[in-house]
């Protein structure tokens, strides 16, 4: 009886698999026909890029296209973490920037072989928003006494469960004795850039961000900070790694990223470089 | 204001609402005028999408369209690739997350045709389609205006789930609701301002549309 009923549910379940399979692709062929979307998607340099690197990005890419014109490179900003389970689940990234090597090891472990390579060290900077003053020393005792005297009500830090700059901030608030001081009082960015943008719409009173955003102009105009040093967390060496080596764009970008000029870029904008520290 | 995602957004909206309003009429139609055992059962999923979570719908069709499943192993097969953060795949979880709003209120217009106007009809000599034609879809035809514009309205707006199956993609992905919330982390604060201006006006609109047919179906009521 029960090798009977098993097979009877089987092919039921098959059947509303196909059922559901040709409804799906009804569906999508109808969105795939409409305005030859597939097509567009073939040419394009999908580039997934940590957040940290939001703010310098235009200025990467506009560099790059000075020696490769025509590439149409577009970004999607995120968490590490969150990219990377994207990747592994299929998402159409050809290459990825991540803000630490561990990113790239969940890669990696799908992807043997994976083309990968260091191309900055992340720094964290103390971020205040305007009004309030703490004084700026890279060993955070500022910080430590304007928690205790009550002047940090909200304290931003990117997610540490999926954001490297996260984990690298939440290191540096225990180093420097403070994590404990900031219990109930911090706020979860879902990513790096995210917890700046507490700090500069005033609705967090600082945060622990990367180096790059608290000096990009947009955020430096309307914030105060300070450069954390590097000795309370560890190091934040950012890997990339060649999602797609079968596309010429995605190898010229990943080269590009080790070349003269974007490791200029990166060098004034708050990362020491790939093979410093 | 951001050609790409605004482009991204009216595909979207525009192929939800074409691929859901014949399901709509055709499936309001059937739940309107027929009862049958399960009625329950099959009112009580189509409803189900209102009131889940959107994370829990993104969660499954991630689960779903993963390339470990056989599902997903099916759905790469046929289109050479995952699902997962493409258009198509939001597309899938717009059409699921807004099938209430389509059979809804198309359901409700067709339950307020009475049964006498559809006798009068075939007495009168036209056939069932012709009825369906020339009788029911103008009485239906609110409803089925109120659903396209939920739909719409509801697709522009819908974030949790897009942002999950999507990612945040520009050009592919990236709707307007997520190109707010990525302009703000940009410290673009103008731009967000332009593109929320934009979707509070869309859903005014969309409002204003439900508003003026279901007002205009009041009157005519009053006036047979």
């Amino acid at each position: 009886m029960r090798p009977r009923r098993n097979a009877i549910s089987t092919d039921t379940g098959r059947w509303l698999t196909r059922r559901g399979v040709l409804g799906l692709g009804a569906g999508a062929a109808a969105a795939s026909a409409f305005g030859g979307r597939q097509a567009l998607a073939s040419t394009h340099l999908t580039i997934a890029a940590a957040a940290n690197l939001r703010m310098i990005m235009p200025e990467l890419l506009a560099s790059f296209a000075d020696t490769n014109a025509g590439m149409a490179p577009r970004v999607s900003f995120g968490a590490s973490g969150n990219l990377a389970r994207q990747i592994v689940q299929g998402a159409p990234f050809d290459v990825f920037l991540s803000a630490d090597r561990a990113r790239v090891d969940i890669v990696a472990k799908q992807q043997p072989g994976l083309k990968r390579a260091t191309f900055a060290e992340g720094r964290l900077a103390l971020l205040v928003r305007q009004g309030l003053r703490i004084t700026a020393s890279d060993d955070l005792s500022g910080l430590s006494r304007a928690i205790a005297d009550g002047r940090i009500k909200r304290f931003a830090i990117a997610n540490p469960q999926h954001a490297p700059f996260g984990m690298a901030a939440q290191a540096a608030l225990e180093t420097s004795g403070v994590w404990d001081g900031l219990k109930g009082r911090l706020a979860f960015g879902e990513n790096v850039a995210q917890a700046a943008q507490f700090v500069v719409s005033g609705n967090a009173d600082a945060a622990l961000v990367a180096l790059s955003l608290a000096m990009s102009p947009d955020v430096a105009s309307r914030t105060t900070y300070a450069a954390v040093s590097p000795k309370l967390h560890a190091p934040l060496k950012q890997e990339m790694a060649l999602i797609r080596p079968d596309k010429p764009a995605a190898d010229a970008f990943f080269a590009f990223m080790l070349s003269a000029p974007a490791q200029a870029i990166l060098a004034k904008s708050g990362y020491a470089g790939a093979n410093e520290g | 204001m951001p050609a790409d995602a605004t482009l991204t957004s009216l595909w979207l909206a525009g192929l939800t609402a074409l691929v859901l309003i014949p399901v709509g009429v055709a499936a309001g139609r059937a739940l309107a005028m027929n009862d049958f055992p399960g009625k329950g059962v099959v009112e009580t999923l189509v409803l189900l999408p209102l009131i889940l979570p959107p994370t829990v719908l993104g969660y499954y069709l991630l689960v779903a369209l993963a390339p470990a499943n056989p599902i997903g192993q099916a759905i790469a097969a046929l289109f050479g690739g995952s699902l997962a953060f493409t258009f198509e795949g939001i597309l899938i979880a717009s059409l699921i997350a807004n099938l209430p709003f389509a059979i809804q209120p198309i359901q409700r217009s067709f339950e307020a045709i009475p049964e006498n106007v559809r006798e009068a009809a075939w007495v009168s000599g036209l056939s069932r389609l012709q009825t369906l034609w020339r009788i029911e879809l103008p009485l239906a035809w609110p409803g089925i205006v109120t659903a396209a514009a939920l739909v719409i309205a509801h697709t522009l707006g819908e974030f949790g789930v897009i942002l999950m199956v999507g990612g945040n993609i520009p050009g592919e992905t990236q709707t307007l609701s997520i190109a707010i919330y990525d302009r703000l982390q940009a410290f673009q604060e103008r731009e967000a301002a332009t593109i929320s201006i934009i979707l509070l006006v869309a859903s005014l609109a969309a409002l204003a549309v439900v508003h003026a047919t279901t007002g205009r179906r009041k009157t005519r009521g009053r006036g047979a």
